[in-house]
């Protein structure tokens, strides 16, 4: 059986994100987002729901997570599931806009190894502008991986 | 929809949403447009590998579709504070989604105008379109659905006794049985759905006439209806 205590706490690598125009107006019309600030042509605002689309890369990297015999957490990506998602916006947070450079910095906040057989990961990440610092979201990130998956 | 002016929104009123019938177009542009490419959910032999039966809607996809319901319900009266959801079950290509919050609570802190919702995300999976002829011809819309509900969905064997030897004339045969109607299922995601396990004995359905009964015969829908997301919202008022 794997140790995986030694992982809780542990900080992955942060994920850079920049936001395009052309993204943002794509996402919004993908999910059916009619609202006139997120479908601006000249100066979008990022719907609240394109979190998913800078903080899904932090959920990714929990794959290059590894143990402390140098073996990957994670053996099987496939194995992979969403099992939850929270976000939370700060009061005073600005608008996400076309050039804004985002850094997404993941911490693994807990595992846990279910009867069933199914490891479920929690994971925290905080975005914020890189070149104001101010916070834009927080969010936890809950990964079941299926047997055989890790 | 429900008013989002703060002084109004009463507690137990309910924001209600709809998406869909999912298409693998729409998961492939999500798919785009996210940067979220993991083949589970755009090629089916990669699906199939991972034991999930056939493409799944990404589930922040869903989740996007929660959220949205809820900034279209806001306006410009407000914002999402905070959502936080779990994923129960799987979306599937042509199911329908329904996103509903209830509002559970409205306060002021701190000066802040805010309002908590327990929200609840259903995806509706057509499993048979069909006919149904109910022995009462005056028989009404109510009544026949209340019917149709109580259906038992199965496949079986349909076979014939030949020279003294069993024979199966056709194998996975759609069955459904229901009191006071006779059933003909006319279409095959319910075949689909139960063989490949979408459908299983005690899941959750609901029926829908597309019409109103005529001399005691309708059309009829039938949809498995699976909770795919739970969680609950804090939205804050301007």
């Amino acid at each position: 059986m794997s140790d995986f205590s030694s992982l809780i706490g542990m900080k992955l690598k942060p994920i850079k994100f920049k936001v395009k125009k052309k993204k943002l107006l794509e996402f919004a019309k993908s999910i059916g987002a009619k609202q006139p600030e997120y479908n601006d042509p000249n100066d979008p605002i990022a719907h609240p729901a394109y979190a998913n689309a800078y903080v899904l890369p932090a959920l990714m990297s929990i794959n290059e997570a590894k143990l402390p015999d140098g073996s990957p957490l994670i053996k099987n990506p496939l194995k992979i599931l969403h099992g939850g998602q929270v976000y939370s916006f700060p009061k005073g947070a600005p608008p996400i806009k076309d050039k804004d450079k985002l850094v997404t910095t993941p911490t693994i906040k807990n595992i846990e190894l279910k009867s069933n057989g199914m490891l479920v990961i929690t994971c925290t990440a905080e975005t914020v502008k890189a070149d104001t610092n101010d916070v834009v979201c927080n969010s936890e990130i809950g990964i079941v991986v299926m047997p055989g998956g890790f | 929809m429900l008013t989002n002016k703060f002084e109004e929104i009463v507690e137990g009123a309910i924001i209600k949403g709809v998406d869909g019938p999912v298409t693998r177009k729409a998961i492939n542009r999500y798919a785009e447009t996210s940067g979220d490419r993991n083949p589970i959910h755009t090629t089916y032999k990669v699906a199939m590998a991972a034991g999930l039966k056939g493409v799944i809607q990404h589930g922040l996809f869903s989740m996007a579709w929660m959220i949205k319901t809820l900034t279209n319900w806001l306006g410009t009266q407000g914002k999402l504070k905070k959502i936080n959801i779990q994923f129960r079950a799987m979306v599937r290509p042509n199911d329908m989604v329904y996103s509903i919050g209830k509002v559970i609570k409205k306060y002021q802190e701190n000066g802040k105008k805010l309002v908590d919702l327990e929200i609840v995300q259903e995806a509706w999976s057509l499993l048979c379109k069909g006919i149904a002829q109910a022995t009462n011809k005056s028989i009404d819309a109510k009544t026949f659905e209340n019917l149709l509900s109580n259906c038992k969905l199965s496949l079986v064997n349909e076979t014939v006794l030949e020279n003294g030897e069993v024979k199966t004339i056709e194998k996975n045969k759609v069955e459904l049985k229901a009191e006071g109607i006779e059933i003909i299922p006319q279409s095959l995601s319910f075949w689909e759905a139960f063989v490949r396990g979408w459908y299983r004995k005690g899941d959750k359905i609901r029926v829908k006439l597309t019409e109103p009964p005529e001399d005691g015969k309708a059309e009829f829908e039938i949809y498995k209806v699976s909770t795919s997301i739970k969680g609950n919202a804090t939205v804050l008022f301007y």
